[in-house]
């Protein structure tokens, strides 16, 4: 049921376009990893976590939480994640930003 | 998490979209929500809330879409997309003012925020799921599915593909000059944020258009301005510096 529906223009959406090339060239396989094959580890410093934040717990509460789950994975998995010196950041923005509930 | 909290800024600028539920202090027949509405659709002007944590002067916000999907006595059900930064509570509260009878926001759901909808978010449990399988069992598949790349969360940005033999200097912050360059979106304008990608399709990092894509294609010399860096350094050998290295 739709009561009143109102448009003003389209959000700015991206456009992907055909990129031109310049130069031919071939990645060298020895260097870096494309995105979809990264080692857990790479994952962890590359990667974010989409979440449907619950009602309830502030954005906040919910990073500290998200942050222990994946503390007690750096302390299993040799020192990825950087928590302390406050690169957690992503972890609450990523809470903040996305499936915020309030 | 990690390197990809830099994304941050790009992702508070997201236009997104919200479900919420407003509540009328007064009754307001349907065609005064629609008139209501149309003042605030396209530009409008909004003061951030006292508890906000920024500057309180006025900012131009737009409104991309409203839509009254439910009316209940004053609780009204509306999705509204939004430019980035925009406060919906003070929506809410600035269009009952503007109807004479005041309003606040009683619930708030974020559906979708730039490319990334609701669609794809994970629950909690999900994620501690995912976590469990891996210790438990070393099984990463789910976790895999959980924690997604950082270059989905830029797709908003024109693309400029580098040459491997470039990729470090971007990584010390390093202007990525012409002869650098393997491809490039057209499309972009000077002063538009850029994602700069490695041929494998990697985030390098961020930069700024110091000329147009059209102008980058004519012409010669520095054509993005490293802004944000997303790769480690040495993640790609250096050919900078130090005359021609192996990998150039």
């Amino acid at each position: 049921m739709v009561m009143i529906r109102l448009h003003h223009t389209q959000p700015p959406h991206p456009v992907r376009r055909e990129l031109i090339t310049l130069r031919e060239a071939e990645a060298d396989p020895r260097y870096g990893t494309s995105p979809l094959k990264r080692s857990l580890e790479e994952m962890l410093n590359y990667g974010y976590v989409l979440l449907d934040k619950p009602r309830g717990p502030n954005s906040h509460e919910i990073a500290e939480r998200v942050k222990r789950f994946l503390g007690a994975e750096r302390a299993g998995h040799g020192g990825t994640l950087d928590l302390e010196r406050g690169r957690s950041r992503g972890i609450r923005s990523a809470t903040d930003s996305f499936g915020k509930q309030y | 998490m990690g390197s990809s909290t830099k994304a941050s800024a790009e992702v508070h600028g997201y236009p997104k979209e919200y479900v919420c539920v407003m509540r009328l202090h007064g009754r307001v027949s349907e065609s005064e929500l629609e008139w209501g509405l149309t003042q605030f659709i396209g530009e409008f002007y909004q003061t951030p809330p006292i508890r906000a944590n920024v500057a309180r002067r006025v900012r131009k916000r737009v409104l991309y879409e409203a839509e009254v999907s439910e009316i209940e006595g004053r609780d009204i059900l509306l999705r509204l997309v939004v430019s980035g930064g925009t406060y919906v509570r003070k929506l809410c509260h600035d269009l009952g003012v503007l109807l004479g009878v005041g309003g606040h926001m009683l619930e708030l759901r974020r559906t979708r925020i730039g490319p990334r909808t609701e669609k794809e978010a994970v629950r909690l449990f999900e994620l501690q799921h995912a976590l469990r399988e891996f210790r438990e069992k070393r099984d990463e598949q789910s976790l895999r599915r959980v924690i997604r790349p950082i270059e989905d969360l830029l797709e908003y940005l024109p693309r400029v593909v580098i040459l491997d033999s470039a990729v470090d200097s971007i990584c010390h912050g390093a202007p990525l000059a012409r002869p650098g360059i393997a491809g490039i979106e057209p499309g972009f304008q000077r002063g538009d944020s850029i994602g700069i990608y490695t041929l494998k399709g990697e985030i390098v990092a961020v930069g700024i258009a110091l000329k147009s894509a059209e102008e980058i294609l004519r012409g010669e010399g520095l054509a993005v301005k490293t802004d944000r860096v997303f790769m480690a350094r040495g993640t790609y050998p250096p050919s900078w510096g130090r005359g021609k290295s192996k990998a150039s």
